[in-house]
């Protein structure tokens, strides 16, 4: 996997230049007649959409931190989430956030457990970004949320099984 | 472009799915490569029901459905089991790009039911021995590197 452009902007400063980094992203614009269209870049400082790409950053960041938190503390489950932790660094700098300190991760000793909380999570935020992308009032922004939302289904399909699932 | 347009682009190219898929699966043997039978057969089902799906849409738009055409191009050498995966994973990415598309140019149910058949595209590339990507669909913007 290759990693999306970076946008070097902060949070609370870049709503305009986040979204501006959908419309790069997205490719797509409403009153495009063609799916593999190109992208056509465009920002409003006032989209009504601020909100919501809040929200999201924040689920993302606290998404990430259970991610790294269980990543760190089972080393048999490194790997397999370093990617899952990838996908949503990416997610962050789409829209044109980075990564920020979030809530202690949990303390379970057990990995199957850590993982199934992982899961948990994952499936949590997917259902997020899915419901954000339907009420998303830009056609960009709804693309790219629910592409953020399929990459998440794809990692939870590669997910290693926790007992609970097997 | 309108709602009505952006699922008869959708619709075309569920056409076009359904009728690469049935050649696949003619293609693939159910004694011989069962896993791979049984996914082609799945998506193959997958892609009608979409297919029928975004005609009853199109009907309840005012609009008359897109005929399919008589015949669509088929990739070349499909005379093993891992060429019939790569043009399964073709179609698969193809779909996902549609979806995607029809999501930014769709609002509410019908946006709702594109990010289900996003996400399901996208699961089902894996099934193809496709790769988890960072923006399934929007592979043209974000995944280049």
């Amino acid at each position: 996997m290759s990693p999306a452009p970076v946008l070097r902007t902060s949070r609370r400063t870049t709503l305009g230049g986040a979204l501006a980094g959908v419309a790069l992203l997205a490719g797509c614009d409403l009153g495009s007649d063609d799916p593999g269209s190109a992208p056509t870049p465009a920002a409003d400082p006032d989209d009504p959409d601020t909100g919501l790409v809040e929200e999201v950053v924040d689920d993302l960041v606290a998404t990430l931190a259970i991610v790294e938190a269980v990543r760190h503390r089972h080393g048999s489950l490194r790997r397999q989430l370093g990617e899952l932790a990838k996908v949503h660094r990416a997610h962050l700098e789409a829209l044109g956030s980075k990564e920020r300190p979030g809530r202690p991760g949990p303390r379970t000793a057990d990995a199957d457990e850590a993982l199934a909380l992982v899961r948990r999570r994952e499936q949590r935020h997917q259902r997020l970004l899915t419901d954000r992308a339907v009420q998303a009032q830009s056609g960009r922004l709804a693309r790219l949320l629910a592409s953020m939302s399929a990459a998440v289904a794809q990692q939870l399909a590669v997910l290693p099984l926790d007992k609970g699932d097997r | 472009m309108t709602t009505l347009g952006a699922l008869q682009v959708a619709l075309a190219g569920e056409h076009a799915a359904v009728y690469v898929y049935g050649v696949l699966g003619a293609q693939t043997s159910a004694s011989a490569t069962p896993q791979l039978f049984a996914a082609v057969s799945d998506a193959y089902a997958t892609h009608r029901d979409r297919r029928d799906h975004l005609t009853d849409l199109v009907l309840q738009e005012g609009g008359t459905p897109v005929a399919s055409d008589p015949a669509y191009e088929i990739p070349r050498g499909l005379g093993s089991a891992s060429a019939v995966t790569r043009a399964a994973l073709g179609l698969e990415r193809r779909s996902a790009a549609t979806y995607a598309w029809l999501v930014a140019n769709t609002v509410r149910d019908v946006r709702r039911w594109a990010i289900r058949a996003l996400t399901d595209t996208a699961v089902r590339e894996l099934g193809f021995r496709g790769s988890p990507e960072i923006f399934p669909g929007a592979r043209e913007s974000a995944d280049r590197g």
